[in-house]
């Protein structure tokens, strides 16, 4: 199941060395790309890192992309997950320096003093959302945070669109139940 | 065919997919848009816009400039490979073009080559430019 690809024209434009097209796809796509990788890696150098490598392997797929293979979109988001997922596993497999586990990442980006009540709020969300189990952390950041569908989000994650609903309701569930724990923000 | 949209399949859906309609599957949402009207969906669709409103709590930050150059800067560095690929081949005609000189002087002064000795097809392309024996292409 696909869904048509609403940037067919630009992808072709870029095969083809159109400069003009790279900018446009790079104003469009980067923000998403470096947004999933800030939330994955938590991590603003790392983030950046895999958004350059994920970028520089769509430079090589557009000349090859056939319309209908599903979306470019997909594609590119299904590149970035796996790379952040390599980041991930090689940086649990470290050792930790001295045998003592890692501190918490630290904030990617240092706000200002005004922002810092939100920033609190956004990292307590953030955190949350790293207490889920992997699938259903990933489920909710490409339905949620990516505003993918559910089709494109089941295609980046291999699973049926069925199997992709399970991860997103019980990852909900389960943030429901940290913060009404946490902070009782239901009874705010 | 789509079929018809229960209350407990609307729970479902608001429980994965939150509780904005336009984020759920694209053949639902009509339907549930009818259904939200009723209080049970709509104290539903509360529930997980709570939840949406929650998590929107959390921003990333967008691009810097800095980024953005580069990242449109590297589409230059499949060009730079063609370029180096483009120089190969030029360093490789005017290898084949010094051999071709070579014999020919050899031949015109009347020196003695062992038989194919410089065959374009053997040793030679190995040696300057990797193996381009046919069918490792």
């Amino acid at each position: 199941m696909t869904e048509p690809d609403p940037d067919t024209a630009l992808i072709e434009r870029m095969g083809q060395g159109d400069e003009g097209a790279v900018r446009q796809f790079v104003t469009a796509r980067l923000p998403r790309v470096l947004a999933l990788g800030l939330r994955l890696l938590r991590d603003h150098a790392e983030a950046e890192d895999v958004a350059q490598e994920a970028f520089t392997r769509a430079w090589r797929q557009a000349p090859r992309w056939q319309p209908g293979q599903g979306r470019f979109d997909t594609w590119l988001h299904t590149v970035t997950l796996n790379l952040c997922r390599d980041r991930l596993r090689r940086k649990r497999h470290a050792p930790a320096p001295g045998g003592e586990d890692l501190p918490d990442p630290p904030d990617p980006q240092p706000r200002a003093d005004a922002m810092l009540e939100a920033s609190a709020r956004g990292q307590a969300v953030a955190q949350a959302i790293a207490t889920l189990p992997e699938r259903q952390r990933e489920a909710i950041l490409l339905v949620h945070y990516q505003d993918m569908s559910n089709i494109a989000a089941a295609q980046v994650l291999d699973i049926s669109v069925e199997a992709l609903e399970s991860l997103l309701a019980r990852g909900r569930r389960a943030l429901k139940q940290h913060f009404a724990q946490k902070e009782g923000w239901r009874d705010e | 065919m789509s079929e018809a949209l229960t209350l407990a399949r609307f729970a479902e859906l608001a429980q994965a997919y939150g509780g904005e309609i336009a984020r759920w599957p694209a053949e639902v949402q009509d339907a549930a848009r009818r259904m939200a009207d009723q209080p049970e969906a709509r104290a539903l669709l509360a529930e997980e816009a709570d939840l949406d409103a929650r998590l929107d709590l959390w921003t990333v930050a967008a691009p810097s400039p800095q980024l953005r150059q580069a990242v449109a800067a590297s589409w230059q560095a499949p060009l730079g490979k063609r370029v180096r690929l483009w120089w190969s081949a030029l360093g490789l005609g005017a290898a084949l073009a010094g051999a071709g000189a070579g014999l020919a002087f050899a031949s015109l002064s009347g020196v003695a080559l062992p038989s194919g000795s410089l065959t374009p097809s053997s040793s030679f392309e190995a040696t300057a430019f990797g193996d381009f024996s046919p069918g490792e292409g």
